[in-house]
């Protein structure tokens, strides 16, 4: 899968899509889009789909935790969805979760589900 | 019977994914699960980066050694670099430890990488370098073992 990020705005959500390899080499592609995306339209609630990440390492645990402390800042709240069995484990082992409400399904699946983010 | 896969890379990040892709081809063929390969790829993304980014500190001209040892169902990977070393092995290994915090690095690769293994060695003196020395064990199924 191709590495990309796209963003778009629903409901009052910002929604920011990961494709492919969370890796040094993305998480440093990455960052600073990231940072401005959320800066440029401090919404009071972020979602990150992680639904197409093919793989996830510290580097990307790290970038996800400085982008909800960054939506923490201006009060904020982020959260993580789509997480895949590929990036599951990972995710698990670093107990993020005990910070960042995290969501398996991905944001299409949420939304239809009707879960109260 | 051994087989083996030995690797020298320059140390930059756009070759990290190379290595644990090729690793991940050379396992691929003794059956491994999807968990099993994630594992693996995963071990690997922490040393390698490990190696670039605090051993070299980016430097291109520096070279990092990769190594791949299967027997049975034991998969052995070594990853060596000859720059910094670490002052304090003991402390470098704590979760949440980081000389990068400042980088938004997290301190969690040594975690990632003893929770996934089987086995987990290091070595390092300051200025000599870093070797790990990583065992896996892989699953057997009944096919792959006929
Ligand atoms: N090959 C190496 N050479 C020199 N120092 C190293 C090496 N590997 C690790 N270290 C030291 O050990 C510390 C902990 O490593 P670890 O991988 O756990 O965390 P990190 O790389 O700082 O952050 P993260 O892996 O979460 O992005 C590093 O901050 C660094 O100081
Ligand atoms: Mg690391």
């Amino acid at each position: 899968m191709a590495k990309k990020i796209t963003y778009k705005i629903v409901d009052g959500f910002l929604v920011i899509k990961i494709d492919g390899d969370l890796d040094n080499m993305a998480t440093f592609q990455y960052k600073t889009k990231l940072c401005e995306i959320i800066k440029l339209n401090q919404f009071k609630q972020v979602i990150i789909d992680l639904s197409n990440v093919t793989f996830i390492d510290s580097s990307g645990i790290g970038l996800l935790l400085g982008r909800y402390n960054q939506v923490k800042q201006y009060g904020g709240h982020l959260i993580l969805c789509g997480i895949n069995k590929q990036i599951k484990k990972t995710i698990q082992i670093t107990g993020i979760a005990s910070i960042i409400d995290i969501y398996e399904d991905g944001f299409e699946q949420l939304k239809k589900s009707e879960v109260v983010l | 019977m051994i087989n083996k896969l030995e690797m020298k890379i320059s140390a930059m990040l756009e070759n990290e994914g190379v290595v644990r892709n090729a690793v991940a081809a050379f396992v691929s063929s003794y059956n491994p699960t999807l968990e099993e390969i994630i594992d693996i790829k995963t071990i690997l993304s922490e040393a390698v980066s490990n190696a670039i980014i605090h051993g070299y500190e980016y430097d291109k001209n520096k070279d990092v050694l990769i190594k791949a040892t299967i027997e049975d169902n034991k998969l052995e990977l070594i990853v060596q670099d000859y720059g910094k070393g670490i002052e304090d092995i003991e402390e470098a290994l704590k979760n949440n430890f980081s000389t990068q915090k400042d980088q938004e690095k997290t301190g969690i690769g040594f975690t990632i990488m003893k929770s996934l293994s089987d086995h987990f060695e290091i070595q390092s003196s300051v200025n000599v370098g870093t070797k790990l020395k990583i065992t896996k064990i892989l699953q057997m199924d009944e096919v792959r073992a006929n």
